[in-house]
């Protein structure tokens, strides 16, 4: 797969395809960078990697029916559910080492639903690892 | 493995409404989905232990000691 517009991504949540109600999927995975200097000729810092945080924010539309973004997310919010969380560039193929699908299970830590005038209805959503493995990418 | 059908207006993991498919998922995942309105279990089958693919570890009594 070679350069291209992101417009046909899949995003699944909890076993509901959402892709319809979201247009954005922005992934944060972040190791913290611990300091471990010791005194040395160049003054240069020393640094080793810490713990690691995966998040992923992701935008949808407002949808209050059955199976759609709202009904869905807000749930697993309000009970503090563990799901499991599918992406991939491509819906209209399968999985493969040119369309990886970014897997895991999480949970959603907040609810910050936002609505102005005049925009179009959407809200906020960051999910993070809800155990060790985490996020990773599968190619089958 | 349980059989459930799509009985939504969208597609559960990947399948389009109307569709049957075999999975092992998750009870609480399943009742969720249900509740949605998602699928339907059409036949519910409970995780069970085949014989000879378990075994206590060793040291364990297999005897019921008193």
């Amino acid at each position: 797969m070679g350069k291209g517009v992101a417009l046909k991504d899949y995003v699944e949540i909890d076993g509901h395809d959402l892709s319809d109600f979201c247009s954005q999927v922005n992934p944060q995975f972040v190791d913290s960078q611990e300091d471990i200097s010791g005194f040395n000729p160049t003054g240069v810092d020393e640094s080793t990697p810490g713990t690691r945080a995966q998040t992923i924010a992701l935008t949808f539309f407002d949808s209050y029916g059955d199976g759609e973004a709202w009904d869905v997310l807000y749930k697993l919010w309000k009970n503090r559910e563990i799901f499991t969380f599918k992406t991939r560039p491509d819906q209209s193929i399968a999985v493969g080492s040119t369309n990886p699908s970014l897997e895991g299970n999480a949970r959603i830590y907040g609810w910050s639903p936002n609505r102005t005038r005049g925009q179009v209805a959407s809200f906020p959503v960051t999910i993070a690892s809800a155990d060790a493995d985490g996020f990773d990418y599968v190619e089958s | 493995m349980s059989l459930y059908r799509v009985i939504g207006t969208r597609r559960y993991l990947e399948h389009p409404p109307g569709a049957t498919f075999e999975a092992s998922l998750p009870p609480a995942q399943v009742a969720r989905a249900v509740e949605a309105g998602a699928i339907q279990v059409l036949k519910d089958s409970p995780v069970t232990l085949q014989p000879g693919t378990v075994r206590l570890a060793d040291g364990w009594s297999t005897q019921q000691e008193d």
